[in-house]
């Protein structure tokens, strides 16, 4: 088990989402819907970055951030990212750290997003959209990687 | 439908006075009487034509507001244990969960629009957001009362989740990531038009006029949940003055910048790209409706409302219109 936004954690995030979509992953679930998903991440070349700040709301250089290197809907790198590399991502996703830790614990991805639990905080809001089922799908792969939240004593100060 | 096909199918759906004033005045205990396709189809276009003002419509609202607490599920809970198959139940929850969540959502989301209105519109939206509230206090009643679940609001709300569509996140992370996107800005008329577009025009002026029919006819054809059916028809006689005061918002806006007509259609495209599916199977027969039913209400609703303000589909969305999933039934 890694800690959440480490270097270590995000090299096992890596490793899961560069698997992609498994079978398992598909079940219970339309072919049609797995389709969409599919031309949406197939068109995909981007960074989606994912950030933890302690408040909601918080400036972003209090943060700790990753990016996900895409490249036609396929993962090729997951690294652990400054504040102003993470306004340079295409999306980037963020949330407290008390958010992250529900959603990591296996909250579903749809009621995180819902519930605000993680917001966008830059990113073109309908073309994020346009995408959404891929995201939600993709953001829910992370339930796979074992991780524990723990806000580092700098960013805690 | 072309915009004179459309006019003339209003004026051939319009209500005569009687029935006019049978439902804009029908209270609780007699609100059983009112067939629901008469307010979908009629009622919600027979008042657009005049184009009430926002303080019209918040005096219409003082004198239409219900109490939640007034209705009887009693007769409900026993149609619902002894009455019903449990074929109907299962496609009925698949239904009415997704408006259980959605009435949660409309209500949370929409504070943030009332903050840009003009004041006028801000004393409407006040009371939008108490019927919101009292249409998510209706669902939580009947899944407490008539269906058996247990807790507070949100126990009901993370049970009831289990029967909502994975594609209900489509317009409602939508709705909830252009409400924080007005909370930086909430006097950019681009953002709110694209907001509007997404909640005034297609969560409301589409999904929820469509989806109501669905449960609600079937209420009535089969002679069960009598609570229910009062309660969520009152729930489409307030979503008529929903529907009308956020066409007017539209038509206003795109009548001060005509330009605005792309965040409509960028806004439509979004929607519909993800109205294109669904991950789940809706049976519908079993409450009386085909696939085929439920994806012609979707289409003829959102011509309808476009020709009210004033739009055609250009070519591409009209493509994508034919594709909406009859599956969007079950949240989005």
């Amino acid at each position: 088990m890694s800690r959440a936004f480490s270097e270590q954690w995000a090299a096992d995030v890596q490793e899961r989402l560069s698997q992609g979509f498994t079978e398992k992953d598909r079940e219970g679930r339309l072919p049609d819907y797995w389709t969409w998903i599919d031309t949406a991440s197939s068109t995909f070349s981007g960074v989606l970055a994912l950030g933890a700040v302690p408040v909601k709301g918080d400036v972003l250089d209090v943060g700790e951030f990753v990016a996900i290197q895409i490249s036609e809907g396929v993962v090729q790198e997951v690294r652990v990212i400054t504040p102003d590399e993470a306004r340079a991502s295409d999306y980037l996703l963020v949330g407290t750290y008390e958010g992250w830790e529900k959603f990591l614990g296996g909250y579903d991805a749809a009621r995180t997003v819902m519930y605000r639990h993680l917001q966008l905080d830059h990113g073109n809001l309908l073309s994020f959209f346009n995408r959404v089922y891929y995201w939600i799908q993709f953001l829910s792969l992370l339930h796979q990687v074992p991780s524990e939240v723990v806000v580092p004593e700098a960013v805690a100060a | 439908m072309t915009l004179i096909e459309n006019q003339q199918d209003n004026q051939r759906s319009g209500l005569t006075a009687d029935q006019f004033r049978a439902i804009e005045g029908a209270q609780l205990g007699d609100i059983n009487d009112v067939d629901i396709n008469d307010v979908i189809n009629k009622y919600i276009y027979n008042q657009i034509a005049e184009q009430p003002s926002y303080v019209e419509q918040y005096k219409r609202y003082l004198k239409q507001r219900w109490d939640v607490y007034d209705i009887d599920f009693t007769q409900d809970y026993k149609d619902w244990h002894e009455n019903m198959t449990e074929a109907e139940k299962s496609s009925f929850l698949a239904i009415a969960s997704g408006f259980h969540h959605g009435e949660r959502q409309v209500e949370v989301e929409l504070p943030v629009f009332m903050l840009g209105g003009s004041e006028d519109q801000k004393l409407f939206i006040s009371s939008q957001i108490e019927d919101e509230a009292r249409h998510t206090v209706f669902f939580d009643r009947f899944y407490h009362e008539a269906i058996g679940l247990e807790g507070d609001l949100m126990d009901v709300l993370d049970q009831s989740f289990e029967w909502v569509g994975e594609t209900f996140i489509g317009p409602f992370g939508l709705l909830a990531y252009q409400a924080d996107a007005l909370l930086k800005n909430p006097d950019d008329l681009k953002l709110r038009v694209q907001y509007a577009t997404n909640y005034m025009l297609w969560i409301e002026g589409v999904l929820a006029v469509s989806v109501m029919q669905i449960t609600l006819r079937y209420a009535r054809q089969r002679k069960v949940l009598p609570g229910y059916y009062a309660g969520f028809t009152l729930t489409a006689r307030d979503e008529a003055r929903h529907v009308q005061a956020g066409l007017r918002f539209l038509t206003e806006a795109l009548e001060e910048d005509p330009t605005l007509i792309r965040e409509v259609h960028d806004t439509l495209r979004t929607l519909l790209l993800m109205s294109s599916t669904s991950s789940q199977y809706v049976a519908y027969e079993p409450i009386g409706w085909t696939r085929d039913d439920v994806q012609a209400m979707f289409i003829t609703q959102l011509v309808r409302k476009m020709n009210l303000i004033g739009l055609e589909l250009p070519p591409d969305l009209a493509g994508m219109v034919q594709n909406i999933s009859a599956d969007n039934a079950i949240g989005g």
